[in-house]
């Protein structure tokens, strides 16, 4: 087998295990059917490893390009698998994986979840990959499909509207995809990344504002999906409504892989370079915005899933920078974020699913309901606290290397203080997210009816063996990523073709520290006044503001011809 | 009701607005259609992969993998919609309800003809799904034509149609089209990957040379079937459980 | 010119009726208008330069393109997928709620 062709089996594995899932659903159920469902989890998500250090020493060497089965690159599919390809690839399956092994605890279980989850990884996967504009196309549909049957597959009616919001937005974006692909492929007659740079240089005016409203098309397409400013309205629903396993999928990784699919395109188009530089700044927004909105939110997930969207702007934010450094930063927050989000996401859904409460501000003494439901050690509160540290930016903790290196790109800038506001806001979210875990305010008057439904919630659930692996994982790879940051980011750096520019040292500077510090100290004032009367009103008046069907479409065609006229009027 | 029927006017002329100042000049602009990728298969389609259908020589050849793609969309729609709706009629009594309702539309002409026409359509979706490489047709149409074929004969059989039999021996039951679903998955995975395909053209090459005639488009005639059962048997599986015969 | 500004308004009408329009259902076929739009505008374009169905050994004369048919084969599965997957949803809600209207249905499952 040579490299082109290991460079497809991290998309074919999955795909193999959901036919064995499909194999199993058709049998009768029973012990084989069951075995077989098992093992095609396992190849699907445990063997693409194998391929990917395979993969290795080719990727290290300046990866490869292909066109799939080899056909003329005029006419064939043609795939790049470099060192981003790889990096995103590893963030996919690490994602997926610790989710998939938690929902055998925690359900959606049975042979079609297993399916639909392993075609969306075998997606995740060729999107990583793909230079070739339909077949982008074809990755985001397939991607986008499996996330919507997996968001209604918790079977809550919020999750059918929240899935069917997501998915009509969404789809309505990728027909804006396809006229974009029609102006692309009118002017250059070529599908491939490479024939359409080639084809829009040979042009007089380079394409001129078609090609730029094409591009700026697609681009608004993708972001969609990765949620930035203005186009962010459907994910709190969806992620907040989606089973836990599926939550820490869609936010740890889902929303980044097109990011970085959307980076290797725009690197062929001529004015790539300015639409990465607006989504850029969007993000910085997108950070500072969504964050606010996140300390506002009294329900437990959708509180998380605004962070996920405020940790997508630092991402976006880095990416939007167009050079290698910003890439390398970008990927290590988006790795990062996925083990930290994901570990949240689950630790948070599995405490409100044992005290049967999702309310911030009422649920109280919820370690009493993690013992009654069968973690004596509370496994899942000190997870918590991992991923909770860690998305504040607290050393040693994964995320303050990397949100810091983001950090450091913008020294000097108002993005840097913009992100430093943020950095406030979310420890003051998590201080607030936390107070789940105080003792129980004195009963008011009158029997407490709420402690009389956990009993009740708390009798059927029980926290099994797979979810406390599943969050035990993900706490200590936030601990290690953390501690041997300085190693893991010259790795990421290497594959990316640059030079790690900030080392652990200054990361870990005096004045870093400092900074961290401040922040403590500004969060908890912030918090204070989050909690206080005034801040609970302000909040209410957040939460309160008009979010309708419409505004998702409008938010969405307005980011559109944003872009389009930043596109075509300075070029 | 007024004010807020106009803020939702105003909300769709301003998305016309935006929109059609975004996407008017891509689809106004008069370049040239390119010719190139249209003079390259006129010349090399047939030699490169067998069929002289162009359109599936595109689908089922240079970009048999987006074909892939597709087929895994269809696949999680299908397999999402199937378990959607057996959920709900877990929840809610076995949706005996739909059925209940569905129950009145049954005349006997509609018994009669159903059962009568099915193996006719079934026969006319094998034929394009066979015959897809050289005239106007493929996998996915025959399999939709084979998908209702086999709605008709559900239909038919509810009062003495076509395939009175047990159900659980029936080859359109719903448990035979889910394993016939799964194989024809398993089926296609293994034809469209790359280096799978090699080893088929090596060992057809081979064949060609002892003398067994193994026309260069057998692996598009492979696709198609793959394809057409898998969809065919996909959407079949949908109506016949939507049509509530799973319980009958 | 004329196809194309027709197509246009067959697009921005699907687009329209996505947001306007408070019926699910009617939300699900919006959408797949806008889809129906977009591929009559590929095969409509591609058909620009021949005159030809792109299938060799018959009469002679000039092939239309065949790549935006075989791109467009791909659209529409998926656009169907979509619709069922919507349709199905749009079910699931009126089977649970009695109503198919967003706004109302927004209220009722209480999201805030």
């Amino acid at each position: 087998m040579n490299d082109a062709e290991l460079a497809l089996v991290p998309i074919f594995l999955p795909l193999v295990g959901a036919a064995m899932a499909l194999v199993a659903k058709s049998l009768s159920e029973g012990r084989a059917s069951r075995i077989l469902e098992t093992s095609g989890a396992v190849v699907g998500l445990a063997l693409p490893w194998a391929a990917l250090a395979g993969l290795l020493p080719a990727v290290m060497a300046g990866g490869v390009s292909f066109t799939v089965s080899g056909w003329a690159p005029a006419i064939g599919i043609a795939e790049r698998f470099d060192g981003l390809a790889w990096l995103v690839d590893a963030l996919g399956f690490a994602g997926a994986g610790a989710a998939y092994l938690y929902s055998r605890g925690n359900g959606p279980k049975g042979p079609v979840f297993t399916a639909i989850f392993l075609v969306q990884t075998s997606a995740l996967a060729a999107t990583a990959s793909t230079a070739d504009l339909f077949n982008l196309f074809v990755c985001l549909e397939v991607l986008g499909l499996s996330s919507y049957v997996l968001v209604a597959s918790s079977q809550k009616p919020g999750a059918f509207l929240a899935a069917f919001s997501y998915l009509t937005v969404s789809s309505a974006a990728m027909v804006f995809f396809l006229i974009g692909l029609f102006g692309l492929y009118r002017l250059t007659g070529s599908l491939s990344y490479e024939g359409i740079e080639a084809g829009l240089s040979a042009l007089a005016d380079g394409g001129g504002a078609t090609a730029s409203l094409s591009s700026a098309c697609i681009v608004a397409a993708i972001a969609i999906r990765v949620a930035v400013m203005p186009v962010y309205g459907w994910l709190p629903d969806a992620h907040a409504m989606a089973p836990h396993a599926v939550s820490a999928v869609l936010s740890g990784v889902l929303i980044k892989t097109p990011l970085f699919a959307l980076g290797r395109l725009l690197g062929f188009l001529p004015t790539g370079h300015q639409a990465m530089a607006l989504v850029g700044t969007a993000g910085v927004v997108t950070a500072l915005v969504a964050v606010i909105v996140a300390l506002s939110q009294k329900d437990a997930k959708r509180l998380l899933a605004y962070h996920s969207i405020s940790q997508v702007g630092y991402i976006v934010a880095a990416w939007g920078l167009g050079t290698a450094e910003g890439l390398n930063a970008a990927y290590m927050h988006a790795l990062f974020h996925a083990l930290f989000k994901g570990l949240l996401f689950l630790s948070v859904g599995t405490v409100t699913d044992a005290a049967g409460n999702r309310n911030v501000y009422t649920l109280r003494n919820a370690t009493a309901a993690l013992r009654l439901s069968g973690d004596r050690r509370l496994t899942v509160a000190a997870a918590y606290a991992v991923g909770a540290l860690s998305i504040c930016a607290i050393p040693p903790f994964n995320g303050f290397a990397s949100k810091n290196a983001i950090a450091y790109l913008f020294k000097g800038g108002w993005e840097y203080w913009a992100l430093f506001a943020a950095g406030v806001c979310t420890i003051a979210s998590f201080m607030k997210l936390s107070m789940i875990y105080l003792p129980p305010r004195r009963p008011v008057a009158g029997p407490d009816e709420a402690t009389a439904e956990t009993q009740i919630a708390v009798a059927a659930y029980r926290i099994s063996l797979s979810m406390k692996t599943a969050m035990l994982a993900l706490a200590l790879l936030c601990i290690a990523t953390g501690l041997f940051y300085g190693k893991l980011n010259g790795f990421a750096a290497t594959l990316l073709g640059t030079a790690p520019k900030v080392g652990a040292g200054t990361l870990y500077g005096s004045s870093e520290l400092a900074k961290t510090g401040i922040s403590l100290v500004l969060g908890a004032a912030l918090f204070l006044f989050a909690v206080s009367k005034p801040g609970k009103a302000a909040a209410a008046l957040v939460r309160s503001r008009p979010r309708s069907y419409a505004g998702l479409v409008l938010a969405f065609v307005s980011g559109l011809a944003a872009l389009g006229a930043r596109l075509v009027l300075f070029p | 009701m007024t004010g807020r029927r106009t803020m939702n006017a105003l909300g769709g002329a301003i998305a016309a607005v935006l929109s059609l100042a975004a996407v008017a000049p891509i689809v106004l602009a008069d370049a040239p259609w390119p010719r190139a990728a249209r003079d390259l298969l006129a010349t090399a389609g047939l030699e490169d992969t067998g069929a002289s259908n162009l359109v599936s020589a595109i689908y089922l050849g240079y970009r048999a993998f987006d074909t892939l793609g597709e087929t895994i969309v269809l696949l999680a729609a299908l397999a999402g919609s199937v378990s959607l709706i057996v959920a709900e009629g877990s929840s809610r009594g076995a949706g005996k309800n739909l059925a209940d309702k569905a129950k009145p539309l049954h005349t006997e002409i509609v018994n009669v003809i159903a059962g009568k026409l099915a193996p006719i359509v079934l026969l006319f979706g094998a034929y394009v799904m066979l015959y897809g490489h050289s005239s106007p047709g493929g996998g996915f149409q025959g399999g939709v034509v084979l998908a209702s074929g086999i709605i008709f004969i559900a239909i038919g059989r509810r009062s003495g149609g076509l395939g009175r039999i047990d159900p659980s021996l029936t080859a359109f039951g719903h448990a035979s089209l889910a394993r016939i679903e799964a194989a024809a998955f398993s089926g296609i995975l293994l034809l469209s990957f790359p280096g799978v395909g090699r080893a088929v053209e090596a060992f057809r090459v081979a064949a060609w040379n002892r003398g067994l005639g193994i026309p260069a488009v057998s692996t598009i005639i492979a696709l198609n079937v793959a394809i057409g059962l898998k969809v065919g048997a996909g959407v079949a599986l949908m109506c016949v459980l939507m049509l509530g015969g799973n319980d009958e | 010119m004329i196809a194309r500004s027709l197509i246009l308004c067959l697009f921005i009408t699907g687009l329209v009726g996505l947001t306007t329009r408070r019926n699910l259902v009617k939300k699900a076929y919006a959408l797949s208008i806008m889809n129906s739009a977009v591929v009559l505008l590929f095969v409509l374009e591609g058909s620009g330069i021949g005159d030809k169905a792109p299938l060799l050994g018959g009469s002679p004369g000039v092939f239309v393109d065949p790549v935006p048919q075989a791109l467009m084969l791909t659209a529409i599965v998926v656009g169907v997928c979509v619709s069922a997957l919507a349709l199905t949803i749009a079910y699931r809600l009126h089977r649970i709620y009695g109503t198919l209207d967003a706004d109302e249905l927004k209220r009722l499952v209480g999201h805030e």
